[in-house]
């Protein structure tokens, strides 16, 4: 009797809609936006509006965060992460994957709109840097900062050598091998607290993962920084942008964010009401202030998020729980938008030195990462799994990569390693997603 | 950089307006219940527009204009989820006399005030400016104020059921005005010379087309937000997502997204379940909806004449002084005929039964829809011309009882 009232009270609860309403919900977005653009086109008499631009980006932004979020729940149907789905629906509504097969008029965004999507783009990962920071607890980094140095350590030391050494066999160039090598150490924060979030109650085993990658990303962009610093010091005459780069963007980037933490905190005891507006205004301040002082917007904000959530816990609870409430429409702008600058053309030009770096990289990340996890003491389930959270590249790989192409503006092979480099995140950030979501779902909650 | 200090400026405004001290002064001074809130804003967004300190204007303007898009479908969505099949059951007759009346009198009193208006102001305007003009003379003669609270609190049953009266009521014209205005918006637009002109088929054409997309989304989101529970975060994410879409549709056929934003609430308000969580987050985010829309039309609103030339903002002063006066004397008035065959029921003397005085916000939102579709600049100067109206009809409705109860 007992279980047949848990039986109805679980039907009760499930939702309503299945996999079929979820692919005629996307079909007619899809449709919807096609025939209000070709209605708009053959009928002549309908009024114009002055505002067709901003009305545009709006419905863009409409069918990026439905559509996206459509496609996640429809993904989750087979088994993988709503992120894969978001990332899929990107690809498929943005300009690259027609271009690839020589038909761009029927993609629904094309170039030109993408631009119109960078304000709400780059909210979204100062959102994302916002919630991954609040994310980690002093408390636990302490508890667990041997098993998180080892992890990363083990695993970057075995990923730049391994990685360096193949690209060197493809590339014949030192430098080159060392700039891939650097890139493909890290991963993606974002995806690790997009499914992190997932998780109706985050686990340990989650939280080490996302602390590690954070870690790893920060340590990575020095690195990366002192790395293009040296290159450009041998390769060209002035070194004046390198040493700018790596003032702003590592100490001006966790200075600010550690800077704003205090405000942020005096203001949010303050403050009662309209939690969501601050949210945004903060979101938007950051994001502006982060282009004007030229930080990067992904640091300070995990930085701000960190410091504030460590530094007055029950002040800044409110605005992080509203920022959370906010994390699911973000994520579905975020990593459909990543999908849409997804280079499917690059990836198949370069398919085999992509599959090479890719491999060896996934080699290495598995060997480091066991060997660290082994001997950190880590239960057996996490010390299986733990190399599958490192997989997944997105934002930071994404920014290192382009600014190949802005330190060395005349080399000829800055581009075509920007594109290599472009390739392989591609893949990653296609089987990086399904591979961690495995792994969450594998190791216990205690673990 | 001036870009970093107005977003500064306009967080510390929204820190200080949620802030301890703020709602101390509130719970001191009545008064800033009435003129708090938006009017700060609104303050704020003339200091910082085109009109003020300029820094927000030009590229820096177009930015923001989608956050003002999905501003207004947000607020038609928060007037049309009023149109629960119980709420509309439950209005008694005396109430849908008064919504008739208050109706057809604005009404017959917009057209004559348009032809007016368009005498003086504009003697060569088109007809067609001049049906426009009536659209939008209604928007802001039709409804008032749903708010009651801060006339004051009587806790007798007769008092009460006037303030629940004046609230329905306020509600149902809402929606009227909504769309009176966008109808005339729709059916009269700019042609590609800039003339003025009626276009009923096209206008027609494109009503059809944004209803027929309202339908479409407003199914799926009620679908997904039925089985959605108390999910806030997924409640969110459907709401902005179809916000967005639905101001997008709405531009795309030369409207303003507040016509869309109705049909989607009230669709939304129209199904048989209860949306809890929707209710909830309407609730939560609508002080920061009209916040918003205040802000814009402070950005957006010009006074006619200008503010140089002192002849001509006492001219303005005396016609939105007359009009208010005009609202001061007509809607008791109205309130009155309509109400007298309930008159032992109802408390017509009750605080609440001043509401009617007082202009609805809503035009404001109205207008700055108008506004930013108008190149001319006279929507401008109608949104000043409103905002003036509004002020002035707010503090009317206090100072003629603090003289009687001086009296007293």
């Amino acid at each position: 009797m007992k279980l047949r009232t848990i039986n109805i009270q679980k039907r009760k609860d499930r939702p309503r809609f299945g996999a079929t309403f979820l692919a005629v919900a996307l079909f007619c977005l899809v449709g919807l936006i096609l025939i209000t653009r070709e209605l708009r086109k053959s009928i002549v008499d309908l009024p114009q509006s002055n505002l067709s631009t901003a009305g545009e980006t709006t419905l863009l932004l409409g069918v990026i965060i439905l559509g996206s979020w459509l496609s996640g729940r429809l993904i989750r149907r087979v088994g993988l992460p709503p992120i894969t789905g978001q990332l899929l629906f990107g690809v498929i509504v943005g300009p690259s994957f027609w271009s690839w097969l020589h038909r761009p008029e029927m993609s629904l965004i094309n170039a030109s709109q993408l631009v119109s999507l960078q304000g709400p783009e780059s909210l979204a990962v100062i959102m994302i840097g916002l919630v991954a920071g609040a994310e980690i607890d002093w408390l636990f980094l302490r508890s667990k900062l041997r098993v998180i140095v080892a992890l990363a350590a083990g695993q970057m030391i075995l990923v730049f050598i391994a990685v360096a050494f193949v690209a060197f066999a493809f590339l014949d160039s030192i430098s080159q091998s060392v700039i891939v090598a650097t890139i493909a150490a890290t991963s993606s924060s974002a995806v690790s607290v997009a499914l992190l979030r997932e998780m109706r109650h985050p686990t340990d085993f989650a939280r080490l993962l996302l602390a590690t990658t954070v870690a790893k990303d920060l340590f990575l962009v020095v690195a990366f920084s002192v790395i293009l610093f040296v290159i450009a010091a041998t390769t060209t005459t002035t070194a004046h942008q390198a040493w700018y780069w790596i003032a702003l963007h590592l100490a001006g980037s966790i200075g600010v964010g550690i800077a704003l933490a205090f405000p942020l905190r005096w203001a949010l005891a303050r403050i009662e009401r309209r939690m969501t507006a601050v949210v945004l205004v903060t979101a938007i301040f950051l994001a502006i202030l982060c282009s004007t002082i030229g930080v990067a917007p992904l640091i300070t904000a995990l930085t701000l998020g960190f410091t504030a959530r460590n530094i007055a816990p029950l002040a800044t609870a409110s605005f992080f729980a509203t920022a959370r409430r906010l994390f699911l429409a973000v994520c579905c702008v975020f990593f459909a938008a990543a999908g849409t600058h997804l280079n499917l053309a690059a990836l198949a030009a370069n398919w085999t030195v992509v599959l090479a770096i890719s491999a060896v990289r996934f080699a290495g990340i598995w060997t480091g990462v066991t060997i660290a996890a082994r001997t950190t003491g880590l239960s057996p389930a996490a010390t299986r799994w733990a190399w599958a959270g490192f997989i997944p590249q997105a934002g930071i790989s994404l920014a290192l990569a382009a600014q190949i192409a802005i330190e060395f503006p005349n080399q000829t092979w800055a581009s075509s390693l920007t594109t290599i480099v472009i390739a392989c995140i591609t893949l990653n950030e296609m089987i990086g997603p399904i591979l961690m979501r495995i792994a969450l779902g594998k190791v216990p909650s205690h673990q | 950089m001036t870009n970093s200090i107005f977003w500064l400026a306009l967080g510390v405004v929204i820190l200080v307006a949620g802030s301890r001290w703020t709602e101390r002064i509130r719970r001191r001074f009545p008064i800033s219940n009435v003129l708090g809130g938006g009017w700060a804003l609104l303050a704020l967004g003339i200091a910082v527009g085109p009109r003020g300190a300029g820094v927000l204007d030009g590229e820096r303007l177009s930015q923001v204009q989608p956050i003002l898009l999905v501003l207004l479908t947000w607020s038609g969505v928060v007037v049309g989820l009023q149109c629960q099949a119980a709420l509309v059951r439950a209005i008694p007759a005396a109430l849908w006399r008064w919504i008739t009346f208050d109706l057809t009198f604005s009404l017959l009193l917009s057209v004559a005030a348009a032809g007016l208006l368009a005498r003086i102001w504009q003697p060569d305007s088109p007809a067609a400016a001049q049906i426009l003009l009536t659209g939008i003379i209604a928007a802001i003669a039709i409804g008032w104020n749903p708010e009651t609270r801060s006339l004051g609190i009587r806790a007798d049953a007769p008092a009460m059921r006037m303030a629940v009266m004046v609230q329905s009521g306020a509600g149902a014209l809402a929606i009227c005005s909504i769309a009176i205005a966008t109808l005339a918006l729709q059916c009269v637009h700019q042609d590609f010379t800039g003339a003025v002109i009626f276009a009923p088929y096209g206008g027609m054409v494109a009503l059809a087309m944004e209803c027929g997309a309202v339908i479409v989304v407003s199914l799926g989101a009620y679908g997904i937000l039925r089985d959605s529970r108390e999910d806030d975060a997924r409640t969110t994410l459907i709401m902005i997502g179809a916000l967005c879409l639905l101001s997008g549709i709405a531009v795309a056929f030369g409207g303003s997204g507040l016509l869309t934003g109705l049909l989607f609430g009230a669709m939304i308000g129209l199904g048989r379940r209860r949306l809890r969580g929707l209710e909830h987050l309407i609730s939560y985010s609508e002080p920061i909806v009209a916040s918003g829309c205040f802000f814009f039309a402070g950005i957006t609103l010009a006074f006619p004449g200008g503010t140089t030339k002192i002849s001509s903002v006492v001219i303005v002063c005396a016609i939105a002084l007359s009009l208010a006066i005009a609202r001061r004397v007509l809607k008791p008035l109205i309130m009155n005929i309509a109400l007298a065959s309930v008159r032992d029921s109802v408390a017509l003397d009750s605080p609440a039964a001043r509401g009617p005085i007082r202009q609805a916000p809503l035009t404001i939102v109205v207008l700055l829809a108008f506004a930013i579709q108008d190149s001319s600049g006279l929507a401008d100067q109608l949104l000043g011309l409103a905002v003036l109206i509004s002020l002035m009809s707010t503090l009317s409705t206090f100072w003629p009882q603090h003289v009687r109860s001086a009296t007293k």
